[in-house]
């Protein structure tokens, strides 16, 4: 029977039928090749992935990002950039799946004069650019040209959201009033030093208060390392230089100098097109007159078809080397001394006469004063790549051997030194870089007591630790925080006792009575004074607050409410008027504006994407945050 | 499977079979492959009818950047009537509604917001909407109608905008209770991306108290 299959097979339909049943069989299991297997996600984004990659990729630009804007101290830390970056890819991925499936599209016409108006100078289109943009981004044109299509559609949402947004001036003149309003205060204080020298805590209280408090006295984790450390530095010192090296490295040097070197240039053109005898028959005429002594940048201004330069007298300014076509260069740099003018030299411009006014010549050092930098040099070319082997044997070998660094040291010829105790925000010598003390304080070397990581904590140095001491974080006994706790429960006290008297106090204003005769030994009535919602150096910011949160007095009546005060005392907050100014500045009017108009436009931009996302589902991959 | 005995039978039993089931072998294939290509052409007719709507929209933009109002007003009419179902009709009022209010044609702006309160197929773009549009009636004095549009369902996405507006409006009729509720409302909802000017509409109401500095007045401090 498989005979006759075979038999009858042959003919197009069977050609047809078999290709059909290997198809499956040839493709089966390509996509595993295609996919190159599975990279760890940072997160998912519906079918979507952002790989541990991109986020890396992401964090180091926005880095660079943000040194350029706030110097090198970054005033944030990396787990909150990279949590607010992976924000970011997680929304633009969104964003793209959301466009994609609710009908957003970019036609080809609109993609086209998209990528002509990134890539155009001078109003054409830079095909170089381009190219050399996409190669530099490893991607083939359909794929860069679908990623600037996901773009494309992501910012038609975004903007068609976010620059639609409007306010009206009458709310800004609102808010703009609301901001500038002023309040009118006096405060009726209340002194806690005045009550504190009648109060009396017993040991009991003490002893209830120090129990009470199980997680208060503390002293900090301590923790000493044993270390090696390996420096470029070191390996440098040890290092012999080759005398003969050194020579090489000063002759390239030198003719790196040559090539250096600036000629000041003027030179006389005659175009050979359409006919080079008649040319050179000019230009040869024009070299007589010059042997004759006539003027060169007057026989330039009369007969040199470079305008440009003609206008000069010729004069092309300062060349360098690679500045010019070669035989126009080679002539130039030929020529001895200025004044001296070079025989016809022809380039694809035409026939030239060139002649030499100046020389800038850098002077090479001499081999004595090139020297130091010379040998720093080759010496770090030649340490760099001992440092990198050292840095391997010291991570393999501290690996291998977790539980000492005896053997390492061995390995490696260092010695082995320590530091003192360090904490977790400080520490002495080395132990002041913040690496380090990360390290001495991870997991492995606290908990599980192996070697660290190889950690490079500067340019050029890598290091091993382990624990040597670990003093955990311990109580203080009762009897070393009796004197500050005592002190604390006097000043609670005292607290406590003032700020029951301001509220009396505030009842006695409110049944009429007149700020002025509730003053008394301990109590003082400050005068009123006039605050913006700004004035936080005027008064303390919760008085402040609170001024501005307070019920607006009624005609006749006053608006009252106790406080406590920051250092123990208390007060009544006596708010006498509220001040709305009839008119703001327009400056003041359009900085509200810009900043209103940004907040509603973000708010509602944010609402929308918050919405968006409840039909993806979104997965983050903890571990890519850490 | 029977056995046959030679294979001429069995070529017979194959021509049999063939002839008994090869027309609807044929059809059915055919079929198949017809729906494959109609959905094919299907959706890239839609594909097209986006792409078509999409360079709409960016004349519109077009339009409005150049302050050209009576095309800008032209071709989002063309989108809202042929190209209804893309987003690029709701995006093109948006943008209408948004240069109108700059002329100061309110009631024109305000129709732009209303089509796509009624019609946007994108719940967001539609709630959207519906503020601007509310702000509007706000600006105008015109609270009922204001009320009425935020009185719907919405995405608990958007409460805090909505409390917020809802917020002014009862202070607009001195119903100082309902907004310090609503403003409240807002700023749970909001949590820390709360706006500053959230916060300055609430304090002027007369807060509820938090004493801060009553509890760091006595910390102890080691």
């Amino acid at each position: 029977m498989l005979q006759a299959i075979n038999d009858r097979i042959k003919g197009w339909l069977g050609g047809f039928v078999i290709a059909l049943i290997s198809l499956p069989f040839a493709l089966w299991g390509i996509q595993s090749y295609l996919g190159g297997g599975e990279a760890p996600n940072a997160a998912t984004v519906g079918d979507a992935k952002i790989s541990v990659q991109e986020l890396d990729n992401s964090v180091t630009r926005k880095k660079q990002e943000l040194r350029s804007r706030f110097g090198d101290n970054l005033p944030f830390s990396d787990a909150m950039i990279k949590s607010q970056v992976l924000d970011q890819l997680i929304n633009q991925k969104l964003l793209e799946a959301y466009t994609r499936d609710n009908g957003y599209r970019v036609s080809d016409a609109q993609l086209f004069s998209n990528i002509r108006s990134i890539f155009s100078q001078n109003g054409e289109f830079d095909r170089a650019t381009f190219e050399s943009l996409i190669r530099s981004r490893n991607q083939s044109v359909p794929e860069f040209e679908e990623v600037l299509r996901n773009d494309i559609r992501v910012s038609q949402f975004s903007t068609g959201v976010r620059a639609t947004s409007f306010v009206t001036d009458a709310e800004i003149e609102q808010l703009a009033k609301l901001e500038a309003q002023q309040r009118e205060v006096s405060l009726l204080k209340f002194s806690a030093d005045n009550e504190l020298a009648t109060i009396t805590v017993s040991d009991e209280e003490i002893q209830t208060a120090y129990d009470a408090r199980p997680d208060q006295f503390m002293t900090k984790e301590q923790v000493s390392v044993d270390y090696i450390e390996l420096t470029a530095a070191q390996l440098a010192k040890a290092t012999r230089l080759d005398e003969q090296k050194l020579k090489r490295a000063y002759d390239d040097y030198v003719a790196q100098m040559s090539q250096n070197e600036q000629r000041k240039a003027s030179h006389i053109l005659i175009k050979a097109e359409p006919d080079r005898a008649t040319a050179m028959t000019k230009i040869e005429k024009i070299k007589q007159a010059l042997a004759e002594g006539e003027s060169f940048a007057a026989l330039a201004k009369e007969y040199s078809d470079d305008t440009g330069s003609a206008e000069q007298g010729g004069d092309l300014d300062w060349v360098e080397h690679g500045q010019m076509v070669k035989p126009f260069e080679q002539a130039l740099f030929a020529l001895k001394k200025a004044g001296d003018v070079s025989d016809v030299v022809e380039t694809q411009f035409g026939l030239h006469l060139v002649r030499l006014d100046d020389v800038r010549e850098q002077k090479p050092e001499t081999f004595a004063e090139k020297r130091p930098q010379l040998e720093a040099a080759l010496r770090h070319e030649a340490v760099s790549g001992v440092f990198y082997d050292q840095t391997e044997l010291m991570a393999t070998t501290s690996y291998e051997n977790p539980d000492s660094l005896d053997i390492t040291a061995e390995a490696l010829g260092l010695p082995i030194q320590h530091t003192e105790l360090m904490t977790r925000s400080s520490g002495k010598g080395i132990a002041a870089n913040p690496e380090i003390r990360k390290a001495a304080f991870s997991r492995a070397v606290l908990d599980d007591g192996v070697n660290s990581d190889v950690i490079e904590p500067g340019p050029d140095q890598a290091m091993v630790l382990r624990v040597r001491e670990h003093v955990p974080a311990q109580r203080l006994a009762l009897e070393q925080v009796r004197a500050t706790l005592e002190a604390a429960l006097k000043r609670e006290k005292a607290h406590a006792i003032v700020l029951a008297k301001a509220r009396e106090a505030k009842a006695k204003l409110l049944a009429g009575a007149k700020a002025s005769s509730l003053v008394a030994r301990g109590v003082i009535l400050e005068k009123p004074q006039l605050l913006k919602r700004s004035d936080t150096n005027k008064i303390d910011p919760g008085t402040l607050r609170r001024t501005f949160e307070m019920p607006k007095p009624e005609p006749g009546k006053l608006s009252v409410d106790e406080i406590s005060l920051p250092n123990a005392d208390a007060a009544v907050v006596i708010l006498t008027q509220v001040i709305t100014p009839d008119k703001v500045e327009q400056a003041q009017l359009d900085t509200i504006k810009r900043q209103r108009l940004s907040e509603l436009a973000n708010a509602e931009y944010d609402a929308a994407l918050a919405e968006i996302s409840r039909d993806y589902e979104i997965h983050k991959n903890p571990r890519a945050l850490e | 499977m029977q056995d046959f005995e030679t294979e001429e039978q069995q070529i017979e039993a194959l021509k049999k079979w063939w002839q008994e089931n090869g027309t609807s072998l044929i059809v059915g294939l055919g079929l198949g492959v017809a729906v494959l290509f109609g959905g094919r052409y299907y959706i890239e007719s839609q594909q097209q009818t986006q792409a078509n709507a999409g360079d709409l929209y960016f004349s519109v933009a077009d339009s409005v950047n150049n302050k050209k109002e009576e095309a800008a007003i032209e071709t989002t009419d063309r989108l809202i009537t042929e190209y209804k179902t893309t987003p690029y009709a709701s995006l093109a009022s948006l943008l209408l509604a948004r240069y109108e209010f700059e002329l100061n044609h309110l009631e024109e702006a305000g129709k732009q917001l209303q089509w796509v309160v009624d019609n946007a197929e994108q719940p967001e773009l539609q709630n959207i909407a519906r503020l601007r549009l509310a702000r509007l009636y706000f600006t105008s004095k015109d609270y009922d109608a204001a009320q009425k549009l935020l009185d719907v369902k919405y995405a608990t996405a958007f409460d805090a905008a909505f409390e917020e507006l809802k917020g002014d409006i009862y202070v607009a009729t001195s119903q100082l209770a309902e907004a310090r509720l609503a403003y409240d409302r807002a700023l749970a909802a909001a949590g820390a991306r709360g706006s500053n000017f959230l916060r300055l509409k609430r304090q002027d109401l007369g807060s509820t108290k938090v004493d801060v500095n009553a509890t760091e007045a006595v910390a102890p401090q080691v």
